[in-house]
């Protein structure tokens, strides 16, 4: 997947975007999902710090517009170098970074699509894959296309686990992009979706969410349907376990249990991380083939039995 | 000249009543032109890995298929947990298959329906099977079961534990562990500043069967259930382990206790340990290994199989599987067709170490320890080599904390 930039590129996506007249809210986070804050940067005294400025100073400077320090400071420079691009955009000249101009940078720095493949005719299903940073698409079981990606980062995590798609929604939202998809996780609101940042493909970036490029997402978001299964995959430790598993139990480390379960041969039916009904059927169902009393309950021993703790 | 002619008579009525009582008959052979059928019951069993059991049965079935192409087999899987159930379908006569392979079911006591086997499980082919399965597969001083495969029980130890308290685990290792090693060895413990415990288990029987194996075999010689007698000896010493606080606190419940107390490295011993367990141990540690578990205060340590210390001439607490066949036809080829099968696949190892049991077949045991991958396989393969096979957990009939309450 080679990243390609061009001017010509830019133009036509960012016309493409003024005249459809997608709405710059002045929203600073996505409703959707946890992802951060576009913060609204302009020259301002004391002058606006920060890591979104750092990140600013990087982007500019990648496609030539910024020459100056990155020290995080919204300086002089810097907001000549936003008019510069915004000149360039054909964007209102004011050298503040708006969500307009963010999502015009975020389309103005997106890749060109690769060659377009026919719709698959299968049935669709996605594996992402953590460590890797790789969303596959699959047809019938079949890879069909890779796509990199941006995951949570290691203080906010992207949730392992089979999900299914719950929700779909068409439109610019900010720091989600263009598409959002959501995915049937219990405890949190995540999702596939473009990005106002696509610089932080291939990185871990994000609240948790996976995040795509926009032409990426957009295509990927015509293909899958509602219901659609969505595993996201990670190796590595397994994360701190509870001590006692019940009925109605609901987390990460109950999706663990659920793929521990079905290594060692007993179906817990879709790891979504709910200790349900089929979960304690399969520990029951452990517990009867080891010789063990039944209870379908899991509590330490058990654990350290399954290779958990 | 009467005499004579009665006595040739009689051998010949003697003969002939040999000849035609089904599964009597002299060895056959199976005759190439003519198509058998074959109806082969087992049970469906969990696979690690995604794999499934029915394929590997039929991979096992090919194999078979390549020696005897005119074999048809038909294989019905029951659920594990269905035994019962289709033990009682047998014995009613309902219905019943050619080969039965015993999987859940415990009493396999079926009466004249099983073939016995004295002509067809020869002393050449006895052979080949590790004595400790030969020794299970006796019925009405008949050989009347092929085994398939064994679940020894022994004891795994922390062997840093022993280290520390100065046990001599060679000593223990070359001579077995008897009551009185398990009351030194807690002793020895106590006087460390953890206070570690001798002994963890995953259930009451297990801990039964851990602290009285010789209790265990007498139970097993005279019935199923434990008698009185074996049951006090064998709680009292529980007690006797728990009131010097050489067990875990919850070990009378009658599930799980203190299985985390050995991983925490602070139980030197679990016991019963199956093949399974010692698999999950190892298991474990592998996961940890290879950076899939972080085990933060509860790091692997070495462990190490023992068995309990018996005579030469005693048992050792094991559970067998085996394949029963039927009389279920008459004619002596398609008994021979039947008893092919039961014999190929009491022969195959290559199921057994994903089952996490061990091979009855002595020449399967290679293929058992590449497939198995992890250490304590030459232990498990040499408690097999000598002594003889008693059941586990004969039914007490009384509820642990019963039989503690009991022992004041």
């Amino acid at each position: 997947m080679q990243l390609r930039h061009g001017l010509v590129v830019g133009w036509i996506v960012v016309a493409l975007i003024i005249s459809q007249g997608v709405s710059a809210t002045p929203e600073t986070r996505s409703g959707l999902c946890n992802c951060e804050a576009v913060r609204l940067l302009s020259m301002r005294s004391p002058p606006l710090k920060g890591p979104d400025v750092v990140e600013l100073q990087e982007r500019l400077t990648r496609l030539g517009f910024y020459r100056g320090p990155i020290d995080g400071i919204y300086g002089s420079t810097l907001a000549q170098a936003v008019k510069k691009m915004q000149a360039t955009l054909g964007l209102p000249v004011n050298g503040k970074m708006d969500e307009r101009t963010w999502e015009a940078l975020a389309l103005y720095e997106t890749r060109p699509a690769g060659a377009l493949l026919s719709p698959p005719t299968g049935e669709i299903s996605i594996l992402v894959d953590i460590d890797t940073q790789t969303l596959i698409v699959y047809s019938d079981g079949v890879p069909y296309k890779l796509y990199p990606v941006a995951i949570g980062k290691p203080e906010s995590p992207t949730p392992a686990g089979e999900w299914v798609i719950t929700e779909k929604a068409a439109g610019w939202q900010g720091a989600t992009g263009i598409r959002w998809m959501r995915l049937s996780n219990p405890w949190g609101s995540y999702g596939i979706h473009g990005t106002n940042n696509p610089m932080s493909i291939g990185q871990m970036a994000s609240a948790g969410c996976v995040r795509m490029f926009n032409e990426d997402v957009a295509e990927l978001y015509e293909w899958v349907n509602i219901g659609a299964l969505v595993v996201l995959k990670r190796g590595g430790t397994v994360s701190p376990m509870r001590a006692l598993f019940k009925t109605g139990a609901v987390g990460q480390d109950v999706v663990y249990l659920q793929w521990r379960l079905r290594q060692l041969g007993f179906d817990p039916g879709r790891a979504d991380g709910v200790f349900g009904e089929e979960t304690a059927r399969a520990v029951a169902a452990w517990q009867k083939y080891r010789g063990l009393k039944v209870s379908g309950v899991v509590d330490e021993n058990l654990l350290f039995l399954f290779g958990l703790l | 000249m009467l005499a004579t002619i009665l006595t040739s008579l009689f051998c010949l009525a003697l003969w002939l009543w040999w000849r035609l009582l089904p599964g009597r008959q002299i060895y056959p052979e199976i005759r190439p032109e003519k198509k058998y059928s074959v109806v082969l019951w087992d049970f469906d069993r969990p696979l690690a890995g995604h794999e499934s059991y029915r394929e590997e049965l039929l991979s096992e079935i090919q194999a078979f298929n390549r020696d005897f192409p005119n074999i048809e087999v038909d294989v019905k899987l029951f659920p594990w947990d269905q035994g019962e159930q289709v033990a009682t379908a047998i014995l009613r006569r309902q219905d019943v298959p050619d080969v039965l392979s015993s999987g859940p079911i415990e009493n396999l006591d079926f009466g004249r329906r099983v073939l016995l086997s004295p002509q067809h499980l020869t002393e050449e082919s006895r052979l080949g099977y590790v004595p400790l399965a030969m020794s299970a597969l006796e019925q009405g001083g008949e050989y009347a079961f092929w085994p398939r495969y064994i679940k020894p029980q022994l004891y795994l130890a922390n062997t840093n534990l022993l280290q520390i308290a100065g046990v001599e685990l060679s000593t223990l290792e070359q001579y077995g562990l008897g009551w009185a090693d398990m009351l030194e060895l807690g002793q020895k413990l106590s006087q460390l500043p953890a206070r570690p415990f001798v002994l963890a288990s995953f259930d009451y029987e297990g801990l039964l069967t851990a602290v009285a194996p010789r209790e265990v075999e007498e139970a097993s010689a005279a019935s199923s259930n434990w008698p009185q007698k074996a049951a006090v000896t064998a709680a009292a010493r529980l007690k006797q382990l728990q009131d010097r606080g050489f067990l875990p606190p919850n070990a009378s419940q009658d599930n799980y206790s203190g299985v985390r107390e050995f991983f925490a490295g602070q139980a030197a011993l679990l016991a019963p340990a199956e093949p399974w367990l010692i698999r999950a141990v190892e298991g474990r540690s592998d996961r940890i290994e290879r950076g899939l578990l972080d085990p933060g205060e509860n790091r692997p340590f070495p462990t190490a199989l023992i068995a309990p210390k018996l005579d030469p001439t005693s048992g050792l607490p094991a559970q067998v599987e085996v394949l029963v066949v039927f009389r279920r036809r008459r004619a002596a080829d398609e008994i021979r067709a039947a008893v092919e099968l039961a014999q190929h696949l009491s022969r195959s190892g290559t199921l057994s170490a994903k089952l996490d049991l061990l091979p009855a077949y002595g020449p399967s045991q290679d293929t058992w320890c590449e497939a198995w991958e992890l250490g304590n396989e030459a232990t498990l393969l040499q408690v097999c080599e000598h002594g003889r096979i008693v059941s586990p957990y004969p039914n007490t009939g009384l509820e642990g904390k019963d039989v503690l309450g009991r022992i004041k």
